[in-house]
């Protein structure tokens, strides 16, 4: 790997390896991942390749269904042995009517007998049938029914994780946490660190999926290295790793990214499954972000085939650019533009919008010298701060002030705009007109509406002697805290 | 007695320093108002044959006997005379005895002046009016707002300056004869008049005022002014402020649901849209802006947005080219660019120096503002206001504590919660 | 009318143009008919509300004058005209604007507000420009190159090499009214002290 890395610097990316990525996962995991790197690369001789790996795998599923959507995909182009194979479509179909038939009638037998357990078991076996066919709606309907019956915290750990796992298929994360919690509350879930690894997978990619990469990154750092294959129908430890360190480098800060991630034994055994990620990482927080940016941009063509990562490439490696763009100039007082292009790989102008965004989003405290091309530091400047912030302060307190008093003033005199000429209305004189533009007036009564009728009950209710003393008690806190800040000012 | 002659006779005879108190309750009787009511053409011979500063009281009456019988509809010009020369003229004092009839002629002026086309016609007496009628410049009266609406009607917008300016603290109906939509009239009106004078931010305040006023319905004033401070505050901050904790909730609501095109464009506004698009979206809704009268504070909060990049540049760069400050500020040209950058330094909206060497333009930190005697004047008056303003909040703050009705309140309120403390411990034996 | 135009040119005469507007306003007010009189000083009380830095009473008087004085009066349009190049802070067309036959009455306050605007500008440059070239100066000054040069060595503009003009910031105000402001800092300390007590 070393030796490929030194390869890459001279110039192109490694060529991907798909039989290596296809090793690490099986079921489901194996076929959907072939099939979405398909589709990334469509047009390339990737596609053909991956579609024929899932075909393969698929010949040995019960998914009928996905298999002959793979061929019309392949569409004759792999040559005959490839071609559609419509005698094994036809014998699994008849094999897998016969069975579900045997285990709906199994189920409606023990229904009747009322044995737990045999329930349980019966909606467990046929949410495997659907599972295995592919229609996971109908997995997940079966393994949520066994949820009644469930007598041992094993049972629940086993329900929460299938039905888990049909819902990260799913794409339909609104179950998930509340099943991840209720495994993670048994004993037996937590005395056993493949589930609690495989709950925090779950967790984790439900965060990186909304987008939530400091929660995310949490989550994969606590998978222990336990896992090994064990979820690989799912997740690989692999994509643990990747997953969990970019969402650092995103969103962790220094302390928080060296405890969690760099100096944390059962993730740094992750890392070493790997190693460009790994080489990023360390670069990352040596401060080398040349190499580490480098290493990143090797990365993307391989992460852009993941279907966890794939949306979220864009904004993670903006992120963790953001953040490394933010450390550099941190330190200084004054910064060359030209030295700190070439350090990010970029021109100077194009680096001078970066940060243009950075400044205004207020992530850096600095501002460009466009012309010289030079970003200094901005020393926030106390005296004018402490003066802008007690003119601010003065003035703020002279408008609240004011409005108190008015609004003080009018309750105490229940100048209060009443429903149906309650307090309101006064003197004669016709609807004032709105001045300047002589169209309709804004009425000189309330315009009662029919909608405010709750409103007008309320206030009708409350006599004027309770209105006063609810006013009182009201304007004692505002008077407190007025004459409170006044002593401040 | 019975005639409008004995009538003037009487108030000649009693207008002296201690029969007032006499000639008012005479005046307010029955029978006095029927004869008003009956010799209503000889009313403002009456008046004019009375001294509008000795005989007040007794002027006031009669005029406000007349307004009532004169038709507001088709206007009195002779009416409109005599009370305008009258309401400069009296005597405070006088007229505080009945700020009713006071109210109701000024209300009458209003109505007479815009009946005939003359709205500047009551301008100078109104003004003179509201200071007659105001115990103190910090009491609101009814008439600040038919003063402002025909200040704005007759365009003279700077005739309100010194009445608009005055802050009010005050609402004293007993005294005024003030009610809650004179309050509002008077915000929404004054509003109107800062957002002419371009005093925008004292606008927001009056504005402001209005939406916060306590009330129990959705009035369509407030209503109209919720919608101008969506527009004023966008075209003087470029972002409109949350309502403060204490608007009615009623009208929390209607900022959200019922300004429409308003709250729209404040949402655009906020999402960083170019000025094209915003200005796509004002076409679009221009018939709604029209009927609220707002499409010139549209265009202004339109336009303020290119001066609003251009702030938020110096915030990013020390300098900058006027070339780039063109392109990312959407103006047409350097020049153009150039031209901008100036009138911001001379409406002191940013702080900078053009150098024509090399088309740059160099930010400066606007900190170097403070370092100046002028700070440290600006900070002296700012803590002289507040110290005069606290002094008024701790007088009020006296006078509700030794208000009867509010001592009644807490005295009740303390003696229930010491019955609720004794009998509280003592139903705990009772338990099992 | 007559007495008050007598003392509306005393107080031109005695230039204080500050007073005029607020003094035709109010005798405006008192006769409100009378801004139809073609004998009222349209144009100098429009100017004068310019001269007093109130663009906004100048465009409402404008606004409220009748449709026949308005097209009656060229000088009222004049400044009018010269209102407006204010009003959209047109710099360079101000001085164009500017050039008009004032009449008798007009012209102190139109000489007088030249200044003004011209000193205001001079003073804009400063705050403005790091350096400028002398034709631009002359526009915005509306004057000729050599004023515009003479105008800026009065400031102690020096002209550099390639024939831009140097601009001085404006001094930190150093020393001015210093007695005030030490009056003030006086009662800034003493409400510090109070506080701290």
């Amino acid at each position: 790997m070393e030796v490929e890395v030194q390869a890459g610097e001279a110039g192109e990316a490694p060529a991907f390896d798909l039989e290596a990525y296809a090793a690490n996962y099986s079921g489901h995991a194996k076929i959907n991942r072939l099939l979405f790197a398909a589709e990334k690369s469509a047009g390339t001789p990737l596609e053909l390749e991956a579609l024929k790996m899932a075909a393969d795998a698929l010949r040995r599923t019960e998914n009928t269904r996905r298999y002959v959507e793979v061929m019309e995909r392949i569409g004759g182009r792999a040559g005959d042995q490839y071609a559609p194979d419509q005698d094994w479509v036809d014998r699994v179909e008849r094999l897998a009517a016969q069975k579900q038939d045997k285990l709906e009638n199994e189920l409606t037998v023990y229904k009747s007998n009322l044995i737990k357990e045999s329930i349980r078991m019966g909606h467990n076996e046929l949410g495997d049938f659907f599972y295995s066919r592919g229609d996971l709606q109908a997995a997940f309907k079966h393994y949520m029914r066994t949820r009644d019956y469930c007598t041992t915290g094993r049972h629940i750990v086993h329900m929460c994780l299938q039905v888990v796992k049909c819902s990260i298929e799913l794409g339909n994360y609104i179950h998930l946490s509340n099943y991840v919690q209720k495994a993670e509350a048994t004993p037996e879930g937590q005395a056993d660190p493949v589930v609690m690894s495989k709950l925090a997978c779950a967790s984790g990619l439900y965060c990186l999926e909304q987008g939530r990469y400091k929660a995310a990154a949490l989550k994969f750092t606590e998978v222990s290295s336990e896992l090994g294959t064990s979820f690989s129908d799912v997740i690989a430890p692999q994509d643990v790793a990747a997953y969990g360190a970019l969402c650092g480098m995103a969103a962790l800060g220094r302390a928080e990214l060296s405890a969690r991630l760099l100096n944390s034994v059962a993730f740094r055994e992750l890392l070493e499954l790997v190693p460009e990620v790994r080489e990023a990482l360390a670069d990352f927080y040596a401060s080398n972000y040349t190499s580490c940016l480098r290493h990143l941009e090797r990365l993307r063509p391989q992460l852009g085939l993941d279907p966890h990562l794939h949306d979220h490439v864009q904004p993670l490696y903006q992120a963790v650019r953001n953040k490394a763009l933010t450390q550099y100039t941190a330190p200084f007082a004054a910064l060359d533009l030209n030295a700190m292009a070439a350090f990010f790989n970029t021109t100077a102008s194009g680096l001078e919008k970066e940060l243009a965004e950075l400044i205004s989003s207020q992530q850096i405290k600095a501002r460009i010298d466009s012309h010289a091309k030079v970003l200094y530091a901005r020393k926030p400047d106390q005296r004018s701060g402490t003066y802008q912030q007690a003119m601010r302060a003065g003035e703020e307190y002279l408008r609240n002030t004011r409005a108190l008093l008015v609004r003080a003033s009018l309750m105490q005199h229940d100048l209060i705009q009443k429903p149906a000429g309650g307090g309101g209305g006064g003197g004669g004189g016709g609807g004032p007109d709105r001045p300047d533009r002589g169209e309709g007036p804004p009425g000189r009564h309330g315009r009662h509406r029919g909608d405010r009728r709750g409103d007008r009950e309320r206030g009708g209710g409350a006599g004027p002697s309770e209105e006063r003393g609810g006013f009182m008690s009201g304007m004692w806190g505002k008077l407190g805290a007025a004459s409170r800040f006044g002593d401040r000012d | 007695m019975g005639t409008l002659e004995a009538l003037v006779a009487q108030i000649t005879a009693l207008s002296g320093e201690a029969d007032l108190g006499q000639l008012h309750g005479q005046l307010k009787s029955n029978a006095q108002d029927n004869v008003m009511r009956q010799s209503a053409g000889g009313l403002l011979t009456a008046v004019t044959s009375l001294d509008p500063a000795a005989h007040s009281l007794g002027c006031l009456h009669l005029l406000e006997a007349k307004a009532r019988t004169s038709n507001a509809q088709q206007g009195d010009r002779e009416f409109l005379e005599a009370a305008c020369r009258f309401l400069p003229a009296c005597t405070p004092h006088q007229v505080h005895m009945a700020p009713e009839k006071f109210a109701a002629v000024c209300r009458a002026v209003k109505a007479h002046c815009l009946a005939l086309g003359l709205p500047k016609r009551g301008v100078a007496p109104l003004r003179a009016a509201v200071a007659k009628l105001c115990p103190s410049p910090d009491h609101l009266s009814p008439i600040h707002a038919d003063f402002f609406q025909l200040c704005l009607l007759s365009k003279c917008y700077g005739a309100a300056a010194s009445v608009v300016e005055a802050d009010i603290f005050l609402v004293d109906p007993a005294r005024t004869a003030c009610t809650p939509t004179d309050v509002l009239l008077y915000c929404y009106y004054g509003g109107l008049i800062e957002i002419g004078r371009r005093r925008y931010a004292h606008a927001l305040e009056l504005l402001l005022t209005a939406i916060t006023a306590p009330t129990l319905v959705l009035n369509a004033i407030t209503l109209a002014c919720l919608k101008k401070f969506t527009l004023v505050s966008l075209l003087h901050a470029g972002a409109v402020p949350p309502l403060p904790k204490h608007t009615a909730p009623l009208v929390t609501r209607a900022a959200k649901n019922e300004c429409g095109a308003a709250a729209e464009l404040a949402r655009l506004c906020s999402q960083g849209k170019s000025a094209a698009e915003l200005a796509a979206f004002a076409q679009g809704k221009q018939a709604e802006f029209q009927q609220d009268g707002s499409v010139g504070l549209v265009k202004l909060a339109i336009e303020g947005h290119a001066k609003r990049q251009v702030q938020k540049l110096t915030q990013t760069y020390l300098t900058l080219s006027l070339a780039d400050i063109a392109q990312q500020a959407g103006l047409g040209s350097p020049q153009e660019a150039e031209l901008a950058v100036l009138r911001m330094i001379d409406a002191g909206e940013v702080h900078a120096r053009i150098s024509e060497r090399d088309g740059m333009v160099h930010f400066l930190e606007e900190d170097e503002a403070y370092h100046s005697e002028a700070t440290t004047e600006a900070l002296d008056r700012l803590i002289g206001r507040s110290v005069e303003l606290a002094a008024k909040l701790a007088a009020f703050d006296m006078a509700v504590s030794s208000d009867r009705a509010y001592m009644t309140k807490t005295e009740l309120r303390s003696q229930r919660k010491a019955d609720i403390d004794q009998s509280g411990p003592s139903t705990e034996p009772l338990g099992p | 009318m007559e007495a008050l135009l007598a003392s509306v040119s005393q107080l031109v005469e005695s230039r204080q143009f500050d007073e005029v507007g607020t003094a035709l306003d109010e005798a405006e007010l008192e006769e409100p008919s009378t801004l139809s009189s073609e004998r009222w000083p349209h144009a100098l009380h429009l100017l004068a509300h310019v001269y007093a830095g109130r663009l906004e009473d100048a465009r409402f008087l404008y606004k409220r004058t009748p449709e026949n004085i308005r097209q009656g009066s060229p000088e009222l349009a004049a400044a009018f005209a010269l209102l407006q190049r204010l009003w959209v802070k047109d710099y360079q067309h101000v001085w164009a604007a500017l050039q008009f036959a004032w009449s008798a009455q007009v012209a102190p306050l139109a000489a007088a507000l030249a200044d003004r605007l011209r000193s205001r500008q001079l003073s804009l440059v400063a705050r403005a420009y790091a350096n400028i070239s002398v034709p631009k100066l002359a526009a915005l000054l509306g004057c000729s190159e050599a004023e515009a040069a003479q105008a800026a060595s009065g400031q102690g503009w020096a002209v550099g090499q390639d024939g831009l003009v140097e601009v001085k910031p404006p001094g930190a105000g150093a020393a001015a009214s210093s007695a005030a402001a030490e009056q003030a800092l006086q009662r800034l300390t003493s409400y510090v002290v109070h506080l701290e007590s």
